[in-house]
């Protein structure tokens, strides 16, 4: 056999070789869905720091709330226990400062995920950590820290 | 027609590339439309590879559709889609054959093809009927080879690429297919 003649047969095939009967499809989907697409849902993902930082956040933002409300709460000190003038507004200054210390913390730590990763963005946010954990350890040495819950707080920080 | 072509003719599916990154994403409907745009090609190059066994060849292609997910995310669109998934039928078909032994008659089968009943006057139906059986009885890499270059049009480039093999040996292959296909034929009458 020349190869012309081979050609000529191959080019016959070609055309006339049997088409498989069409099969059930969907039938076919049914198994492929059930068998690749169930590996799929077994896999899980793990969180990412940004996920890890929002949850820290709610975390902080909780905590104060609890904080705020608890101060709230306490009894009011009779007329005896009056501190003088000065004292209380030492003691209210430095409330106020571990007040707006959280704060900060919490609006640092919120607006994380946003920041990016360029070199601007986290130079910015390590120089606001830096200033933040300064301010936390001042406020560890101040009257502040003598209240526990304060204090917990602060050195969770 | 080229791979090239019907590569072409497969991406007529509206945003192929949107589809494969949903699907890569999880997204079965995604799936379920590339599997609507290359299943039946890839059930008739598999039905073709693996001697016109239908049973096979439905359980072949849904293999290969398994595999296809679920390697999807290493798919980096270096290749076109359907010559991705293409290879991934091939490779699936020749393993299963390989595992199922169906085709371990290999050479000594072309004997086979030699023993048919006599080519009776009605030439071309014989001749056409002999040339399949001789086909199928090639070995599984010399059949994948004609069968791929001269029935269904690929390259060598795109077979080799297929097969995992260099485009020289795939063009060796199918020489030494078709020197088999010339012998088991030479016994028929005029040819």
């Amino acid at each position: 056999m020349t190869e012309e003649r081979l050609n000529e047969l191959l080019d016959d095939a070609r055309r006339t070789w049997p088409l498989p009967p069409e099969p059930d499809y969907q039938a076919m989907w049914e198994r492929i869905d059930r068998e690749a697409f169930a590996g799929m849902r077994r896999t899980t993902r793990t969180p990412s720091w940004r996920i890890f930082s929002i949850g820290l956040a709610a975390a902080l933002m909780m905590g104060i709330g609890l904080g705020r409300f608890s101060m709230k709460e306490a009894p009011a000190p009779t007329v005896a226990a009056v501190p003088t003038d000065t004292a209380a507004t030492a003691s209210g200054a430095y409330d106020r400062a571990a007040s707006e210390l959280l704060g900060r913390t919490v609006a640092l730590l919120t607006s994380l995920p946003s920041q990016g990763r360029s070199v601007a963005a986290g130079e910015r946010f390590s120089n606001q950590a830096t200033e933040l954990l300064t301010s936390t350890r001042l406020l560890l040495d101040s009257p502040a820290a003598s209240d526990a819950r304060f204090k917990d707080l602060l050195e969770d920080l | 027609m080229t791979h090239a072509a019907l590569a072409a003719e497969a991406s007529t599916v509206p945003d192929e590339r949107f589809l494969i990154a949903r699907a890569q994403r999880g997204d079965r409907d995604a799936a379920r439309s590339l599997y609507d745009a290359h299943s039946r090609r890839v059930h008739r190059l598999v039905f073709r590879l693996c001697g016109g066994d239908e049973e096979m060849a439905q359980d072949l292609t849904q293999d290969t559709f398994i595999r296809v997910f679920d390697k999807l995310s290493s798919f980096r669109g270096e290749s076109a889609f359907a010559t991705w998934v293409h290879r991934i039928a091939v490779t699936v078909t020749l393993n299963g054959l390989r595992k199922e032994r169906r085709l371990k008659r290999g050479a000594d089968d072309l004997d086979v093809a030699n023993d048919l009943p006599a080519p009776s006057d009605n030439v071309d139906p014989d001749l056409r009927a002999r040339l399949r059986a001789a086909i199928e009885a090639l070995p599984p890499g010399s059949r994948a080879s004609v069968i791929l270059h001269d029935i269904e049009g690929y390259t060598h480039a795109e077979i080799g690429e297929m097969l995992g093999i260099a485009e020289g040996t795939s063009k060796a292959r199918l020489f030494d297919a078709r020197n088999r296909l010339k012998k088991a034929l030479a016994a028929y009458r005029n040819e």
